[in-house]
């Protein structure tokens, strides 16, 4: 009886999800279609969809886990999460907009190619090699945790849990292309948000309220209640901190968040989402956090922290509530993985295949190789996930930052310092990729587990700011810097 | 010193964590309502050609 409840809920949202893909098909028949929906998306779409596509699994089993394992430490997190939304799209999203307007660019690789007047599209190739191999790490990751929730809400079993989540993806992403993505992202949002809400209160409720809670915590581990966890303020302390802050600057520049102002269908947009944005993520952060040390409070003793999620909804509600919660776990991961695949397919179709190679096929036959591109990035995603089951959320934080360190100090300096050069975009997009990789395999346990997020911030930055200032900078692109900031108008 | 059993240093690192970007947010809004009533319309959203390598 339970298993058929969940089964039914189960259904019912895939059948959402399946109509979505019809429903956006219509757009899917040309690049800007497929990629951007058209440039046509509305703020509360863009909103919740670009939340729901940079938090995945990670937030609902990862972020309820640190909740559960470190307490109030985890505040740093949100502090991070929130603050780089909230930049994002006050300071990026309309400059960016305004820019990829203009050269009618629809992936970032596009925006930078023209932003520098490249005609080499040595940031196309650049793009995606880090895009492919960042991308497939990513979806792996997420394939997994498909297979993990399936197996533990349903007992399908691990490779059918894969083999389903990957076939619902790839069925809407290939029929209905971006729009479906980012309205999809949108339903998994708010169903997110929703979760987020309800299980923090039940949570906290069922441990006996605020008091009770924080006194049980406090009792199992004082360190649950200090902001510095159990470090105190020394350098590893802030080091830990640092490092969970630094999770939200990647929504300042990854292309996967990026994408979604390009989509917008006006600045007006950008400008009314921004508040639903930080709403939406203030929400999802808050609650998981919560949960967590509610979870904690209620079963002490987890083997593993990231398993609380589950565990409440199972304990606290009904069978059907168990079904809504299996759902909004699997709306995560999908959220995130249709994301990745059209922006992976983006790179091999729009950026290599039509513009590097310079391929002459129409918009139609490019829109179909795309939908083909999706389908085999996400069958190497599944062969790795069947292939490498375990640790889910270092392969997301490593993708995560791998992405944003490539892309998000490039972004930045080429929106905001004129003085940026072609030479010092590449530098510090190669810089910052190749440095957070160097950083996770050989530095990171000798110095006290620095989020490698942190040094490939610094060397995107630096190595775009000294190569920059050793060449010399277009000045027609400098003059089309300074139009654009006219035409934006001052943030305040 | 605690409120609701959860220290004073913990409260201000969540309210600061939560409204540090609200506050941002709500100040950039606020800023562009009035920069709209003012100028009677929403700026720079226009599309020109600028002869980019796209």
């Amino acid at each position: 009886m339970t298993s058929t409840t969940i089964i039914a809920v189960l259904v019912g949202y895939l059948c959402v999800l399946l109509g979505i893909g019809f429903w956006a098909s219509r757009e899917s028949g040309d690049l800007k279609g497929y990629y951007v929906a058209g440039k046509r998306l509305p703020s509360w779409v863009i909103a919740f969809s670009s939340n729901a596509t940079g938090e995945s699994a990670w937030l609902l089993l990862g972020l309820t886990g640190m909740g559960y394992a470190i307490g109030v430490h985890a505040f740093w997190v949100i502090l991070g999460e929130v603050l780089g939304v909230a930049c994002a799209w006050i300071f990026v999203a309309r400059p960016f907009k305004e820019y990829t307007d203009r050269f009618d660019a629809i992936t970032v690789p596009d925006y930078l190619t023209d932003r520098f007047r490249d005609k080499t599209h040595v940031f196309r190739w650049a793009s995606a090699v880090i895009v492919l191999s960042m991308v497939m790490a990513y979806t792996a990751a997420q394939l997994t945790a498909s297979g993990k929730a399936f197996d533990s809400f349903l007992g399908t079993g691990y490779t059918q849990g894969v083999w389903i989540g990957l076939g619902i993806v790839l069925f809407y992403t290939t029929v209905g292309g971006f729009k479906a993505v980012a309205y999809s992202d949108f339903v998994q949002g708010v169903l997110m948000l929703a979760c987020l809400v309800v299980l923090p209160i039940a949570g906290v409720r069922a441990a006996g309220g605020f008091g009770e809670m924080f006194s049980t915590l406090d009792a199992a581990d004082p360190a649950l209640l200090r902001p510095m966890g159990e470090f105190g303020l020394g350098v590893a302390g802030i080091a830990s901190a640092s490092g969970f802050v630094a999770i939200g600057f990647a929504f300042l520049g990854s292309p996967q968040l990026l994408t979604r102002f390009m989509a917008a269908r006006d600045q007006k947009q950008i400008v009314d989402g921004g508040l639903w944005a930080v709403i939406c993520v203030i929400g999802f952060d808050v609650g998981a956090v919560f949960a967590g040390m509610a979870g904690r409070t209620l079963f002490p003793g987890l083997a593993d922290p990231e398993t609380v999620l589950p565990q409440m909804s199972t304990a606290l509600f009904p069978a059907f509530f168990t079904g809504i919660f299996l759902v909004v776990v699997l709306a995560a991961i999908m959220s995130t993985v249709d994301s990745l695949l059209i922006l992976a397919s983006s790179a091999v179709v729009r950026d290599i295949v039509q513009k590097a190679l310079g391929s002459e096929w129409s918009e139609r036959k490019l829109s179909l190789v795309g939908k083909a591109v999706t389908v085999l990035m996400g069958l190497v995603g599944l062969a790795v996930a069947l292939g490498e089951v375990r640790a889910i959320f270092y392969f997301v934080l490593f993708a995560w930052s791998g992405i944003a360190c490539a892309f998000t100090p490039v972004v930045l300096c080429s929106l905001f310092w004129k003085r940026t050069t072609k030479a010092g975009a590449v530098a510090g997009m190669i810089g910052g990729f190749v440095v957070t990789v160097l950083w996770v395999v050989v530095f990171k346990e000798r110095f006290y587990d620095l989020y490698e997020m942190i040094p490939g911030f610094a060397a995107g930055f630096a190595a775009t700011i000294v190569v920059s200032l050793m060449t010399e900078p277009d000045a027609k692109a400098i003059a089309e810097l300074e139009d654009v900031h006219r035409s934006v108008g001052p943030v305040f | 010193m605690s409120i609701l059993g959860m220290p004073l240093d913990a409260w201000i690192l969540l309210l600061v964590a939560v409204g540090l970007g609200l506050g941002l947010e709500v100040a950039f809004v606020m800023a562009r309502k009035r920069g709209r009533s003012e100028s009677g319309g929403d700026a720079g959203s226009g599309r020109r050609d600028v002869g980019g390598a796209t």
